[in-house]
Formats: structure tokens, C-alpha cells, sequence
């Protein structure tokens, strides 16, 4: 069976590499420790293929082999993640202030990586493999841009939606709004695609529930989002609906994908949010997104549709425990006179002094970067390096309140 | 508390009792870890207190309910019963796990064996259903 042969030195070359990795240098511990915490699970899977035997029933060794290759396919990135998180490209000033509103959601024992990522979407990677890790990738080219870190409150969210079990809390609620959605409006077309069913068989029959059950995984996932997009604008308020604006507006050409709500849609959530959290939310915000085009797919499209119905009763239930959770761990929000202030030290081209959150900090450049007069009386800062001055004025807005974080000075 | 269904690790966990499993009936010396394992994941799926029949349910989010409704189709069980009998089943499965070695019935061993094999794919394709539905880069083949 050479397929256990070819399994196994696969992992010794991937074990081989972390080794190389763990010489390099690293601007934080968190980084060397994700690389052991990956070598552990490489050894693991090392063991288990181990076990294999000439004698073991080709259909049991070939599924074991076949999991561990998933294992490579899964975490290479990772390894790719954890190279690219050492690189300078990095904003290091951001690190501190991001990995200490991380542990404020998630906990004392959250280890932080941010890495510069060439994948234009910013993204987490999670895995109970790696607990309490939350890995955080934004595009390379905008990594050194601070004023897109309101975006991190998103993808925070998806750790505290994981850690808050709250796919498990909805989980029947999802159920039923997806059944309800099925069996009412959408019964006529789901039947056509799936004859055998009936009401009584949804949740009975084994050959009849995978028919559906996409719309509640899409259903699950969307609820997912909104409540991550809710997580970033109560940390972040403005800052973060410009930054969800400026990285996503007007929304990619093309058919929507189901696990995502539709952005016009997102944009509609988070209008309705900053009423209730009285976030001033730039009019017509939602106007600066573009509708998607329906998915092709008929399949593909009634699942969508019966997930999107069943999202809508949901969104005030994730709101609710978005708001509640970052209530209850004591997240900032940002201080509208705090944030003025920031706003004048940076109009006088100098970083702000003492302790400010990054949340401040951040809605005070995004206030700096809509002003048109901004700097229009210092010759010495061109138009075309305004977005450069403002991205280092904050950057070291950050450094300094990050001394007095670690100083205990108020 | 059960492992998110959709992680790789049920999907690890059974495979390895598969293998396990194998091993024992191959008259090999094998620890049997994962199958203990496994038995504890399925024993903290169910509420052990005495509840009337029509009242027994799994523990379970709707992700893991089809995972193991389709590993037991997949290993033999009628698909218009299985939810229904989930309960039960689920419970048998992992008492055989529980109380499995090399003492044990082959008949029996080589069913629950073939049912770690079908948990472990069925786990696998449930995150399929989630991987394939992801934005992919339009230049990326």
C-alpha cells in the first residue's frame, strides 16, 4: 500500500519546514508558538498513520490517509499565514492595542497573529486545533493601513461567536425559521426539485433532509456574519462602517455567494444597528453597495432564498447578543470628546498624548480623512502624502498609548 | 460538550477508531484509544437520565444530528427511521465502543467498525458542504 508510504513522508517534509520555521525570527512569542502548537498536530497525524499495518483493511487505511492529507490541505495556509505575520509589512504598532481588545473579548489566554495576506479579503483562520489562537489576515497592501484595523472587530466577532457557542444557542431557532420558510412560500419549488417530500418527512428521512439542509448551513453562516458585523460596529462605531465601506463598496460583479447575506443587505443591517447604538451612519450608506446578481442555480438559488428568509427573523436576536457580549466584557466604544481631541492633535500634524483606545484613535483618522481642509495650510505635506502622514500619526498615536498601558499610567 | 462537527478533528478521531477497530479484529496489538474516545464524544451527546421514549433526543446541533444520521444510513440503518431512532442508536454504538476488545463479537466489532469508517466520511463531506460554498479567487484552478 503505497499510499500510507507517500502519507507519511509527506508529513516528514511538513514537519521538516516547521523545523526550518522555527529558526527564523519572530517580532512576537505568539508566532513560534502557533508553529509548535502545528508541529504537535503534524506529529500527531504521524502517529496515527503509524498504526497502519500491511494487514489493516485497505477502505479503513485509505480513509486514515486520506484524513491526514485533508490535515495538510487545511493547515499549509497556516503555515503560509504564520511566514507572512513576521514580515514588516506588518504594522507592528497595531499588535499590542489589537491582541489586548482580543483578550478583553475572548479572554486572558487569546494569542494574537496578524499577518499581511495576499488575499484581498480579510479573513480568520480558526481551529480548535489551535485554541485560543485567533489569526487575523488583512490584504498586503493595505496591512500598514490602520484605519482598515476597525475591520479586526469583525473578525473578532467570528472567534466570539465560536467561544459564545452562539451557532449552537440558534441552532433550533435557524432550524425552524429555515423549515417555516420552506414549508410556507418556498414549498411549491422545493417540492419540484425534491418530489418525496412532505411535511411530515423534512426532518425524518435521511434521503429527504440533505435536500434542505444547505439552506440552514447558509442560514447559520449568515446569521454568522451579521453578528460580526455587528461585533465591529459596536467596537468601532463609525470606523467601522468606512472601513467595511472603503474595503467592499460597491460589492463584487456577479452572483452573491450563499454564505454571505447579500452586502446591500449587510449595509441595511448596519444602518438599522447604528440607530440603536446612535452611531452616526453616513447617509445613504447602503446607496455606495450594489445588489448581486441572483445565483444561477435554481437548487442553489430556492436554498438561498429560504436561508435569506430565515436570516431576516433572526438579525435582532444576533444584534442583541453582539451588543450584549461586547456589554458584558467591558469593550470600548468610542468617546465622541475623546475622539475630538485625537482630531486636534492630528490637525496640528502630531500624534495624540496619553491613554486612548484604538477605537478613538482609529475614528479620529477616519475623521481626519474625510476632511478635504485637512492640512491645506501645511505646505510641507503634499495632497498625494496626506493618507501616509495620517497612517504614521496614528501608528504612533498607537505606540504612545500603548507605553502607558504598560506604564499603569491613566 | 461535542467538538464543532465541522472541525476535522470527529473526522480524525473516527478514522483513527476505524483503524483501531481494524487492528483488533486482524488479531493485532493495538491500544484502543481513539475508540474510547470516540464513546465518550457520543456518551456526552444524549442526556443519561430516564426520560419517556417520545422524549429522547440527542444533545445535538442540526449539523451533528445529520452527521450521524447519514453514518448510520451509510452503515446500514433504514434512512426514513434512522432520525428518529437517533437517540437509541447512538447510545448502542457507543456502549459497543465503550465495552469494545478483542473479547468482544467480530460480527459486532466489524458493524461498529464499518460505522467509525461512515462517521468519519460523513464528517468529512458535512464540512464539504461549507468548503464548497466559499468564494473562490475566478483565476484559481
Amino acid at each position: 500500500m503505497d499510499f500510507i508510504d507517500y502519507a507519511k513522508q509527506r508529513y516528514e517534509a511538513a514537519i521538516a519546514e516547521i523545523n526550518r520555521l522555527k529558526n527564523s525570527e519572530f517580532p512576537y512569542d505568539q508566532i513560534r508558538e502557533a508553529l509548535v502548537a502545528l508541529e504537535d498536530l503534524f506529529t500527531r497525524q504521524v502517529s496515527s498513520l503509524k498504526k497502519l499495518k500491511l494487514t489493516s483493511s485497505p477502505s479503513i487505511a485509505k480513509n486514515a490517509c486520506g484524513q491526514t492529507l485533508a490535515c495538510l490541505f487545511g493547515y499549509t495556509p497556516f503555515l503560509g499565514f504564520i511566514v507572512r505575520a513576521t514580515n514588516v509589512r506588518n504594522a507592528f504598532e497595531v499588535y499590542s492595542p489589537a491582541l489586548r481588545l482580543a483578550k478583553q473579548l475572548l479572554g486572558p489566554d487569546t494569542k494574537l497573529l496578524l499577518s499581511s495576506e495576499w488575499d484581498y479579503s480579510p479573513f480568520i483562520l480558526m481551529t480548535p486545533e489551535l485554541p485560543n489562537f485567533v489569526l487575523i489576515g488583512v490584504p498586503a497592501f493595505e496591512s500598514s493601513n490602520p484605519l482598515i484595523m476597525s475591520l479586526a472587530g469583525h473578525e473578532l466577532g467570528h472567534n466570539a461567536w465560536s467561544k459564545e457557542m452562539l451557532g449552537r444557542k440558534h441552532d433550533p431557532d435557524i432550524k425552524k425559521e429555515v423549515l417555516t420558510a420552506l414549508m410556507g412560500k418556498h414549498w411549491a419549488e422545493f417540492t419540484s426539485f425534491q418530489p418525496t417530500a412532505t411535511h411530515a418527512n423534512l426532518t425524518t428521512d435521511m434521503f429527504v433532509q440533505p435536500a434542505w439542509l444547505p439552506a440552514f448551513a447558509y442560514a447559520s453562516r449568515q446569521l454568522e456574519e451579521i453578528f460580526c458585523d455587528m461585533m465591529g460596529l459596536r467596537i468601532f462605531g463609525e470606523a467601522f462602517l468606512h472601513a467595511f465601506a472603503y474595503l467592499l463598496s460597491p460589492g463584487i460583479p456577479g452572483e452573491r455567494y450563499p454564505l454571505y447575506p447579500s452586502v446591500v443587505i449587510r449595509a441595511r443591517h448596519l444602518e438599522a444597528a447604528s440607530k440603536l447604538l446612535g452611531v452616526d451612519c453616513p447617509t445613504g450608506y447602503q446607496d455606495l453597495f450594489s445588489k448581486e446578481q441572483d445565483i444561477t442555480s435554481p437548487a442553489t438559488r430556492l436554498l438561498c432564498s429560504v436561508a435569506d428568509d430565515a436570516t431576516a427573523q433572526l438579525v435582532d436576536k444576533v444584534t442583541k447578543d453582539a451588543f450584549r457580549i461586547a456589554d458584558d466584557k467591558g469593550l470600548p466604544t468610542r468617546d465622541p470628546a475623546k475622539v475630538q481631541k485625537i482630531v486636534e492633535s492630528f490637525a496640528m500634524v502630531a500624534p495624540t498624548d496619553g491613554r486612548n483606545t484604538m477605537t478613538d484613535i482609529i475614528n479620529a483618522g477616519w475623521i481626519c480623512k474625510k476632511r478635504d481642509d485637512l492640512w491645506t495650510n501645511v505646505p510641507q505635506i503634499r495632497p498625494e502624502t496626506k493618507s501616509q502622514v495620517l497612517a504614521d500619526l496614528i501608528l504612533k498615536s498607537l505606540e504612545i498609548t500603548e507605553f502607558y498601558d504598560r506604564l499603569g499610567s491613566p | 460538550m461535542l467538538a464543532n462537527p465541522l472541525a476535522p478533528e470527529l473526522a480524525s478521531l473516527s478514522s483513527d477508531a476505524a483503524v483501531e477497530l481494524d487492528l483488533l479484529i486482524n488479531g493485532e496489538t493495538t491500544d484502543l484509544g481513539s475508540v474510547k474516545e470516540l464513546a465518550r464524544y457520543l456518551n456526552e451527546t444524549y442526556d443519561h437520565t430516564p426520560t419517556a421514549a417520545a422524549e429522547r433526543r440527542l444533545a445535538v446541533d442540526t449539523a451533528t444530528e445529520t452527521i450521524l444520521g447519514r453514518a448510520f444510513v451509510q452503515a446500514g440503518d433504514d434512512h426514513a427511521s434512522i432520525l428518529s431512532n437517533l437517540f437509541d442508536r447512538t447510545r448502542k454504538v457507543a456502549s459497543e465502543l465503550s465495552s469494545a476488545d478483542s473479547s468482544h463479537d467480530p460480527g459486532s466489532l466489524e458493524w461498529v467498525r464499518a460505522f467509525c469508517l461512515a462517521l468519519s466520511q460523513s464528517a468529512s463531506a458535512y464540512r464539504q458542504l461549507i468548503l464548497n460554498s466559499r468564494p473562490e479567487n475566478p483565476y484559481r484552478r
